[in-house]
């Protein structure tokens, strides 16, 4: 990114794709800021000048914020996604449940297993619509053009869907531990721990995947295809956490818990240097 | 702390193509495009479907990057307010344009005043609440301002899409066919609101096919055919002649 010092300016939009203002009228004082660089690497007067030419009315923080009270809004006035999502999860369950007929034992051996697995496929019809119904009227459009950042668009949905994803489970979990008699005393505070370290990478990654696959055609069957694969490494992290704290001895798990929070933090980061290009027409 | 909008009148600000192409795969929308458009210019794009003229309003809506050349915008210095000058003032499109698209850019689970509420926050306007009020009430919808998007008829939600894209009074003005669901009053209202635009000093690009009061503000009008400009009455020039065909099809 440059900046010029001068009367007269322009904004440029360039084959390449990158944005660059430059004075026309003076000689040209020439500051090359990434977009990718973190805000507190920057001195002030530069981080003021790259939101200048950004044109961010907002700090990432608020616009998330309008995003996400839109998300809940929209959300809780249709219930679309909610409500499938749980019927759906609980199906899952139920039917695992009916087919194995689980001792105590087996319970504490696969029913880890196939709760997540429960969660996997909720998340993925759930985190589909995300952006897909931002095609509608193609508000998605409105959304870019407003002088927020990507991220800011990105990281409202991805607290939603966390919200209705957090939301699912808070339903899903108790149903689970009653139809395989398994006991929740003890270790709820640590399960939750698991359970927001796994569903945070879940939103993070679905969302981003939802805004690849928004423009597909067949966008119902690309999100699973592209996403599950790729939520392997999150899947086996989040039943061994889990299993630990179902077995005989519950314990934390500190290493699948460090592999969580990282696949976390790798994910967020990720989303958070490509979301010019995943937002991009 | 991020500055909020205040209501003064918007600057002026031009929009220049040069070279521009764009190609989506195989197919040139766009074959090699230059334009200057002056600040406060009413430009009339005109041209059969497939034209390009869509995608030349897109670009300069910066949703699209053209496949080769560049959009520039630019402020004169004489319209810039001197207090704004001494800070070294750089265009910030973003917030200078709005746009007309095909579609309403709308949400229609939302009420209309929720609509407004969301983009106004959006564009961090003050007083959002007054703000939105003057908008529905410029637009006749006062009375629907409760009512879901999806309720509404075609021509009230393009009068509610129009409003939405003139709630943070953009200087560059972008319409793709804004009169489409438009009744006799819808139409009066907005030729009067376009009137009111150009007398602000906004910049307007208008593709239109059919005619409507609005085109009498044009000062210019642009004939593109296959991707290329075939016509062009000039910033100086009379755009009578090029339009005159499209009333005649009207």
């Amino acid at each position: 990114m440059r900046r010029g010092e001068g009367r007269c300016s322009q904004f440029d939009v360039h084959a390449s794709g990158g944005r660059e203002p430059q004075d026309f009228a003076c000689p040209k004082q020439i500051i090359v800021i990434a977009n990718a660089v973190p805000r507190f690497f920057i001195p002030a007067a530069l981080r003021r000048a790259r939101d200048a030419e950004r044109d961010l009315l907002l700090t990432t923080a608020q616009a998330a914020g309008i995003i996400l009270a839109k998300e809940l809004r929209l959300e809780f006035r249709t219930r679309e996604l909610l409500t499938a999502t749980v019927i759906f999860a609980l199906v899952v369950v139920v039917l695992f449940s009916f087919a194995f007929d689980p001792t105590a034992a087996e319970s504490r051996r696969y029913g880890p297993g196939l709760l997540w697995i429960a969660f996997l496929f909720a998340g993925s019809l759930m985190l589909n619509p995300s952006f897909a119904r931002e095609q509608n009227n193609e508000t998605l459009d409105a959304l870019r053009m407003a002088p927020i950042s990507s991220f800011a668009i990105l990281l409202g949905k991805i607290l939603a869907n966390f919200i209705f994803m957090s939301l699912a489970e808070l339903v899903l979990v108790p149903v689970f531990a009653v139809l395989y008699n398994l006991s929740l005393a003890g270790i709820v505070w640590r399960l939750i721990l698991v359970l927001v370290l796994g569903t945070w990478g879940l939103t993070v990654t679905g969302t981003v995947f939802s805004a690849v696959s928004a423009h597909a055609r067949m966008r119902e069957l690309l999100l699973p295809l592209l996403l599950l694969p790729l939520l392997t490494p999150l899947l086996i992290a989040a039943v061994e956490s889990t299993s630990a704290l179902f077995a005989e001895q519950p314990a934390l798990d500190r290493t699948w818990l460090a592999f969580l929070a990282g696949f976390d933090i790798v994910f967020l980061t990720a989303s958070w240097l490509l979301c010019d290009h995943l937002l991009a027409e | 702390m991020p500055a909020t909008q205040t209501s003064s009148p918007p600057a002026s600000i031009g929009v220049s193509f040069h070279n521009v192409e764009k190609r989506f795969g195989s197919l040139a929308a766009l074959r090699g495009v230059s334009l200057e458009i002056g600040a406060g210019e009413f430009v009339a794009l005109l041209g059969p479907n497939g034209a390009g003229k869509t995608t030349l309003l897109r670009m300069a809506a910066l949703l699209m990057n053209p496949t080769r050349g560049s959009v520039q915008f630019t402020n004169g210095a004489a319209v810039v307010p001197e207090c704004v000058r001494a800070q070294a003032f750089l265009v910030r499109p973003k917030r200078c344009i709005g746009l007309v698209g095909h579609s309403t850019l709308l949400y229609d689970e939302l009420t209309a005043v929720e609509n407004l509420t969301l983009f106004a926050r959006l564009y961090a306007l003050d007083k959002v609440a007054d703000t939105v009020t003057a908008a529905l009430d410029d637009c006749g919808l006062s009375a629907r301002a409760g009512s879901l998007v999806r309720t509404f008829s075609r021509g009230m939600r393009q009068r509610l899409a129009i409003a939405r894209a003139l709630l943070h009074r953009p200087s560059v003005i972008l319409l793709d066919e804004p009169a489409a669901g438009l009744d006799r009053l819808g139409l009066v209202w907005f030729s009067a609101r376009l009137a009111r635009l150009k007398a602000d000093g906004c910049t307007v690009l208008m593709s239109t096919h059919a005619r409507n009061e609005s085109l009498d503000l044009a000062t210019r009008a642009v004939a593109l055919a296959g991707g290329r400009v075939e016509n062009d009455s000039g910033p100086a020039g009379d755009p009578r002649a090029l339009l005159a065909p499209l009333r005649a099809e009207a």
